[in-house]
């Protein structure tokens, strides 16, 4: 008997094989996707016509995926952000406000630099949209390091700060004399993400999202940095013990971390826009909060997490739009492929 | 503005009045969430459970035309999502951050949603009465305190009584001194036959009716309809003041009604046509919530805070 069992053990595949890395966010979709439909349901309409208008506007053609794409901008460089957060488990649920502020810098080059060539005028506005959103993030990283005061309270509360101000700018100081809502005037051209495919909305944020997740990746890879947030995330005593400021990190933790948030809004407000507004964000940093919880704080699952959902944000826009399902129900999707993922892990700790 | 018009004594009155009146869902879901977190369990997702159950009491007020089985249905959901969220982990020991943060999401989504299938038809959008205010008698009588505290709608009333009770639960009942047993000690609690997971369960679940009670509050008797950003990070506040009453009601209570005037104080400034801009006004309660955490160090909270217990 006991042989037997041995020889079965010896042909289970090992526990961090690849598969089921994989196997299970899809089987969380999935099942998050089946509750969806019982809601679609209840909400008088048909789960199939609902999902086929769900993947058309997603993929149907070359429009859908550059829509696609361009929601999926945003939500990669602001999950990322939280990701780098989580590494080092300090939970910035803060890249709302950051968005905001990110896209807030954005505008202040997109206004007043007159108009530089594309060459210096996109660098400039990235750069002062990152380090906004960072400054905006380093805030609560400088306040959790001094004070101790709880990061997640803190960037909460920064949320609504910052949505306050942008509202009061664009309200106020910035507003575009001429227009008829508030809002700023149109960025000067040389600040404006230009289209890089022809007769759609998608804009060249999406490849500054894209060098940002490499970039990240190589940091935490092979860099003394990305090593310390790593360690600091795992155990925060041992590092502590080793050497490392934990201090010094959480600063520069929550500067790159908001950074990258704020670049997401400033891709947002120069490549879609092209003007700041109020609310051109909606709810883009708590989704990215989803994407980076579902990517494992990982560059290349948080990708992964971005484009999906994009796809979803997108499609259920689209399932609004041609089937009337209440778009929200794409945050409950979202909440619980979170929890099918968690309560998963918890069923092979089990089992392993 | 001319300041010597306005700060005359009636004003004070009403701007303390209608503090307490604002601090009542705080405290609500502050109360609530010091039974959580004294037990053991941090739920950050009273934001969320806040504006599900919000929605849920408005809508089964509008149902049934009753605000009292509004507040019931509140409070049931709110104990229902609690169970919900102590099931994730108490008995399946998830993350309660990332726990939190999912049901944070899930619950906007949900409320959105189903505000949308069941008013999103009607034109006019639904209102309910909400809970007047009345003047309790003698005590509303007296002079200064009693229009402060005393004439208010029967919701601030009991806020007002559930804050002592709770202070006494924790200080004096077995209940309440296992419960701190379970939050500071949860082997030793064990080692003396208390059951720690099931403590746990009912603290969180009557945090969850505390908070859904928070969060009913605001339509059915603050504003009489269902909005979406009606909770706007209260909850966050309230979770705020508990770190800052140091997971003690009294203290909770003071700084919930601190909260609440310098609220009322900024509503008033708005309605006024101050010189200062309306977002500016509203930055204040968000601002003073981040200044209020930077006294963070000298808190202790309890000791297996976020720790799920595992039995040796």
């Amino acid at each position: 008997m006991h042989g037997i069992k041995d020889k079965l053990r010896k042909l289970r595949l090992p526990d961090d094989f690849r598969w089921r890395r994989v196997a299970i966010p899809v089987l969380a979709v999935l099942a998050a996707l089946a509750i969806g439909a019982l809601l679609i349901l209840l909400a008088g309409k048909s789960p199939l016509t609902a999902y086929r208008a769900l993947f058309r506007s997603a993929f149907g053609n070359r429009n859908a995926w550059a829509e696609t794409l361009v929601k999926m901008t945003p939500l990669l460089l602001a999950g990322m952000g939280t990701a780098v957060s989580l590494r080092a488990r300090i939970f910035n649920i803060g890249a709302e406000g950051q968005i905001f502020m990110g896209a807030l810098g954005a505008a202040a080059v997109g206004l007043f630099f007159g108009n530089p060539p594309l060459i210096i005028g996109i660098p400039l506005m990235a750069a002062a949209g990152f380090v906004a959103g960072g400054i905006w993030g380093g805030i609560a990283g400088f306040l959790k390091q001094k004070f101790q005061a709880n990061e997640i309270i803190v960037t909460l509360m920064l949320n609504y700060i910052a949505i306050e101000i942008v509202s009061f700018m664009v309200g106020g100081p910035w507003r575009d004399p001429v227009g008829t809502e508030p809002f700023t005037a149109r960025f000067s051209n040389g600040t404006i993400l230009p289209i890089i495919l022809s007769k759609t909305r998608l804009h060249g944020g999406i490849i500054i999202a894209l060098i940002a997740a490499v970039v990240i990746w190589w940091v935490i890879r092979y860099t003394t940095y990305g090593y310390r947030i790593t360690v600091t995330g795992v155990n925060p005593e041992a590092a502590r013990y080793g050497g490392i400021k934990t201090g010094r990190l959480i600063l520069i933790t929550m500067f790159i971390s908001g950074g990258l948030a704020g670049l997401a809004g400033a891709t947002e407000v120069s490549g879609v826009h092209r003007r700041l507004l109020e609310s051109f964000s909606p709810g883009y940093g708590y989704t990215a909060i989803a994407i980076a919880l579902l990517g494992r704080g990982k560059p290349a699952g948080v990708t992964l997490a971005a484009f999906l959902f994009a796809a979803l944000v997108i499609g259920t826009n689209g399932m609004q739009d041609f089937v009337g399902v209440p778009v929200s129900i794409v945050f409950i999707i979202e909440g619980l492929v979170l929890i099918f993922i968690l309560a998963s892990e918890v069923f092979q700790r089990r089992r392993g | 503005m001319d300041w010597s018009s306005i700060l005359t004594y009636a004003f004070l009155v009403q701007v303390l009045a209608s503090g307490v009146r604002l601090a009542t869902p705080l405290l609500f879901t502050a109360l609530g969430e010091t039974f959580a977190e004294r037990s053991g369990v941090l739920n950050l997702g009273v934001e969320g459970i806040m504006l599900v159950c919000g929605f849920a009491g408005f809508s089964f007020a509008v149902v049934t035309g009753s605000v009292w089985l509004g507040v019931f249905a509140g409070m049931v959901c709110g104990a229902l999502m609690g169970l919900i969220f102590a099931y994730l982990t108490v008995s399946l020991k998830i993350d309660q951050i990332v726990t939190g943060l999912a049901f944070l999401i899930l619950s906007s989504g949900i409320a959105i949603f189903f505000y949308r299938i069941q008013f999103g038809h009607l034109r006019v959008f639904p209102q309910v009465e909400p809970f007047r205010q009345f003047t309790l008698p003698l005590l509303g009588k007296i002079p200064f305190l009693g229009p402060i505290l005393f004439q208010q709608n029967i919701l601030t009333l009991v806020m007002l009584v559930l804050v002592p009770v709770c202070w006494v639960i924790f200080r004096y009942t077995r209940f309440g001194l296992r419960l701190t047993a379970v939050g500071e000690y949860p082997a030793g609690a064990d080692a003396v036959g208390i059951k720690v997971p099931s403590l746990r369960y009912a603290c969180v679940m009557i945090g969850g009716a505390l908070a859904g009670l928070g969060g009913a509050y605001f339509p059915l008797a603050e504003l009489g309809f269902y909005s979406n950003s009606m909770i706007g990070g209260r909850g966050f506040i309230a979770l705020a003041l508990v770190v800052f009453g140091r997971w003690n009601p009294l203290l909770t209570l003071a700084g919930g009604l601190f909260f609440g005037v310098i609220n009322a104080v900024q509503i008033r400034m708005q309605f006024l046509g101050s010189s200062i801009p309306a977002q500016f006004l509203v930055m204040m309660p968000y601002l003073l919530t981040i200044i209020v955490m930077l006294t963070g160090r000298t808190r202790k909270a309890p000791n297996s805070l976020t720790q799920p217990y595992n039995r040796e």
